[in-house]
């Protein structure tokens, strides 16, 4: 089951909602970004995991929910296509709380990073559509549709830039490589930069205006790899104090990828708007959706615009 | 007479080679070529429509660090529920 489903499913379901929030501390990980991690998260994920393979008699690394203790005893695990307040009372069976050491919260760096500091951070939704032109195609839906979530990071340097009017181009070539791109559909890749054939993106007086037009081999080309994609761009910039006040933009494109042999052409479109403070809530503390999935080592430094690093 | 013939003829070879036009892929310039720009109510409208609508599943806070969410659990003697997928509940699939 895949994120929109589940949270679908949370949606329709309103008395599992309150009683998770009620009694449980709820997280959420990706497999393929915990399983190489070599830091506190990584340990935990891997004891409650072991354990839950103890519990079985085999060895078990798969998708569900798990209800463990802190000391990483796996009670049971759920499927979440299964999941009820019911089938969550069974799961805790005799759960009882334990005291155990927790180390302090450290990152392995090789696979994880966080917001950099003083950067800002921009919350990312995005939808795809028919190819047309009304923007109401993009409406939500009942179920959350194609409705995906992301973060950008923007580097404290480039935001001092974009206080002072300029636009940074490391901050366009994030933008462009690494988030006009359909997370629904999977684990996107970002684009490469000779994929980039044209792009002119202006920040005039607070307002930034642009378009662009990236193309890969159409040989490479697939549904979360399309082919190619042109769009335009609006934004608008405002400052108090020397510090970004307002940072919103609106990008709308087209794309077009071959699906059995068929050439297919959609729309999709962004909105990207300032998080006032990163720190408030858990969403903002997720790394951009092309860094995670373990690709985190191959993509970080090319993200961040920083080879060295 | 001949006139009409010639005519009609010509209506009906616009009509068979119609469909076909429309179904070959319409010239797709990029969006610079065809000298489009966002208007600012084409800005607002899409800024409605891609607002995250308030859903219930984002009540729940859903910590990305176990380490945070154990330090939490144990502090409210509560069990942790972890979400084990392919891509995070929040975005990807």
């Amino acid at each position: 089951m895949g994120a929109v489903s589940f949270r679908w499913k949370l949606n329709r379901d309103p008395k599992l909602v309150k009683f998770i929030r009620d009694h449980f501390v709820a997280a959420a990980v990706d497999i393929s970004g915990f399983q190489p991690r070599q830091d506190p998260d990584g340990e935990f994920y891997r004891t409650f995991r072991n354990s839950y393979s103890q519990k079985i008699g085999k060895k078990w690394d798969d998708q569900g929910i798990y209800v463990c203790d802190t000391a990483g005893k796996c009670y049971d695990m759920v499927w979440e296509r299964d999941i009820t307040v019911d089938k969550l009372k069974a799961a805790l069976g005799d759960f009882r709380p334990v005291e155990t050491k927790i180390p302090a919260v450290s990152f392995d760096t090789k696979s994880w990073a966080s917001l950099p500091e003083g950067g800002l951070l921009l919350r990312v939704v995005s939808r795809h559509a028919k190819a047309g032109d009304d923007p109401k195609r993009f409406a939500p839906q009942s179920d959350g549709g194609t409705t995906t979530r992301d973060n950008l990071w923007v580097r404290k340097d480039e935001a001092e830039q974009l206080a002072g009017g300029q636009l940074p181009s490391s901050l366009v070539d994030r933008l462009i490589r690494f988030h006009l791109v359909d997370l629904w559909v999977g684990s996107p890749p970002s684009w490469e930069k000779d994929h980039v054939k044209h792009q002119d993106i202006k920040l005039t007086d607070g307002v930034l205006r642009g378009s662009f037009r990236l193309e890969r081999d159409e040989a490479s080309s697939t549904r979360s790899a399309y082919q190619s994609q042109h769009g335009i761009i609006l934004g608008f910039v405002e400052t108090k104090d020397g510090r970004i006040r307002r940072l919103d933009m609106v990008v709308k494109a087209r794309q077009s990828y071959t699906e059995f042999g068929k050439r297919v052409e959609r729309d999709q479109a962004w909105s990207f708007t300032l998080v006032a403070d990163p720190s408030r809530d858990e969403e903002s503390k997720l790394m951009p959706g092309v860094l995670q999935d373990g690709k985190f080592a191959r993509r970080y430094a090319d993200y961040l615009g920083r080879r060295d690093k | 007479m001949k006139y009409r013939r010639l005519a009609a003829l010509a209506v009906l070879a616009a009509a068979w080679t119609g469909p076909n036009r429309a179904d070959e892929p319409k010239p797709n310039k990029p969006a610079q070529e065809r000298g489009t720009a966002m208007s600012t109510g084409e800005f607002e409208q899409f800024w409605k429509i891609l607002q995250l609508p308030n859903e219930p599943w984002a009540t729940v806070a859903w910590h990305s660090s176990l380490t945070e969410a154990r330090t939490k659990a144990q502090k409210e003697k509560k069990p942790l529920l972890i979400r084990c997928s392919y891509g995070t509940l929040h975005g990807v699939c």
